[in-house]
């Protein structure tokens, strides 16, 4: 092998020696080499103080592990009854082999495959599962007035979700009589003429793109095209 | 107990251990016992040198025996049960030491330990107020804690050449490597531990 040029003494202290004989060493430390290869180690340590460096590294670390001493084994006792006995609970050993037969015929990218399209179908599921309807057991804050306007969401499109949220804030915020004042204690929201009471919880309810229309007129309200929101008038009493 | 554990080992018959294992497979599971006894010594050996705690390494053995003996059915015949059972206790002690060192950093000897043992090592007259039994086992502590310090795949390495006494071969079949990697590897070794035993140059 030739040697590397060196461009100082100092690089030729720290490379180690390039020749294959530096491989050997440890085979010729354990006696592991043929007669041959051995004479040409000894032969290479005789003339390559680098080698003869290393070797004796070797050969410290080997007589250092000399004063590694294994105590004594004490067995504890072994007693076993029928293997078929303590078998761990759970999944029997015939159906973990039967498990990893099925995962040897199946190679990895088809399994792979597989699990991630049941991913991909049930988010799909998730996204376009049915949205249930609030009607009769909406929270409310205040006591239920008598509604005149209520809103009843058509769970037909993904918006839908939407406007669920909604019709929610509708119910949880606290009653208004009129913008700025809160029904107190005792008021019924009944006492509140009906007209001024829907446009208020209008008002605060609906997203601030129809907030204006609302407010504008309540009975020629109607909700964007794009939702799908049925405003059902009831009977004024 | 290990003299007479290898003993027993080396006076073996050939193929006693497969048809052990054959009758244990059969529904004789008590035999389990006799490959547990004649090989418990070597199996600890291993423990030992892996984890340098007689504690860890009754554990060690113990989890191995269990495993040999759960998966006994696995076992079929292609190599002798020795090399079958020294491959799973070789392969569970690795898996055990990356376990382990991920759990708590290894073993390392503080500043102020290493000042005293030099001190007292470096003494002028040390050996005239401390017994050479002492200086003997702390110089086994030293080496025992600079094998800790080493990563498990080196560790093995020189547990299995050192203290096991396996030529390259058998330890190139319990690894499943060939003797070039072994050869190379226990070189890389020697000198990491070396370097490590650097300030012990000269007492050994």
């Amino acid at each position: 092998m030739p040697r590397r040029k060196l461009s100082g003494w100092w690089r030729a202290r720290q490379l180690p020696c390039l020749s294959a004989h530096r491989g050997h060493l440890a085979a010729y430390l354990d006696g592991e080499l043929n007669a041959g290869a051995r004479a040409g180690v000894e032969s290479h340590l005789a003339a390559c103080p680098r080698c003869r460096a290393e070797y004796e590294q070797l050969r410290f670390a080997s007589r250092a592990l000399s004063h590694f001493v294994v105590p004594d084994a004490r067995p504890a006792g072994w007693q076993v009854g029928d293997p078929r006995a303590e078998q761990p609970q759970g999944l029997s050993t015939a159906t973990l082999r039967r498990f990893w037969a099925l995962k040897l015929t199946f190679p990895a990218p088809v399994v792979a495959a597989v699990a991630l399209a049941a991913i991909i179908f049930a988010g799909v599921l998730f996204v376009n599962r049915p949205v249930q309807t609030q009607t009769s057991a909406a929270p409310m804050s205040v006591e239920a007035p008598a509604t005149q306007i209520k809103v009843i969401e058509v769970p037909v499109e993904r918006e839908v979700v939407r406007e669920r949220v909604v019709t929610r804030t509708i119910y949880a915020r606290p009653f208004r009589a009129t913008p700025g004042r809160h029904v107190t204690a005792g008021e019924s929201p009944s006492a509140i003429p009906p007209a001024q009471r829907a446009a208020t919880d209008l008002r605060r309810a609906t997203n601030s793109d129809r907030e204006a229309s609302a407010r504008a007129s309540l009975t020629g309200f109607r909700p964007a095209a794009d939702v799908n929101l049925r405003i059902v008038k009831e009977p004024e009493q | 107990m290990l003299t007479q554990a290898l003993e027993a080992l080396d006076g073996e018959e050939a193929g006693e251990d497969e048809r052990l294992v054959a009758r244990i497979r059969a529904g004789e599971a008590a035999l389990f016992a006799q490959l547990y006894r004649r090989y418990y010594a070597r199996t600890f050996a291993l423990a030992f040198g892996m984890t340098g705690r007689r504690e860890q390494a009754d554990d060690m053995a113990q989890e191995i025996f269990l495993r040999a003996y759960q998966q006994i059915g696995s076992y079929k015949g292609r190599s002798t049960f020795a090399t079958w059972f020294y491959r799973l206790a070789v392969n569970h002690s690795l898996n055990y030491c990356r376990r382990e060192r991920r759990h708590q950093s290894a073993v390392v000897m503080s500043d102020a330990d290493e000042a005293h043992n030099l001190e007292i090592n470096s003494g002028v007259g040390a050996e005239d107020y401390i017994s050479e039994t002492l200086l003997r086992q702390q110089l086994q502590e030293q080496v025992r804690q600079a094998l800790l310090t080493l990563k498990p795949e080196m560790r093995v390495l020189l547990v299995l050449k050192e203290i096991e006494g396996l030529s390259y071969e058998e330890i190139a079949e319990r690894l499943s490597c060939s003797t070039g990697t072994v050869a190379s590897g226990l070189s890389r070794a020697r000198q990491l531990l070396a370097r490590k035993l650097e300030k012990l140059k000269g007492k050994i």
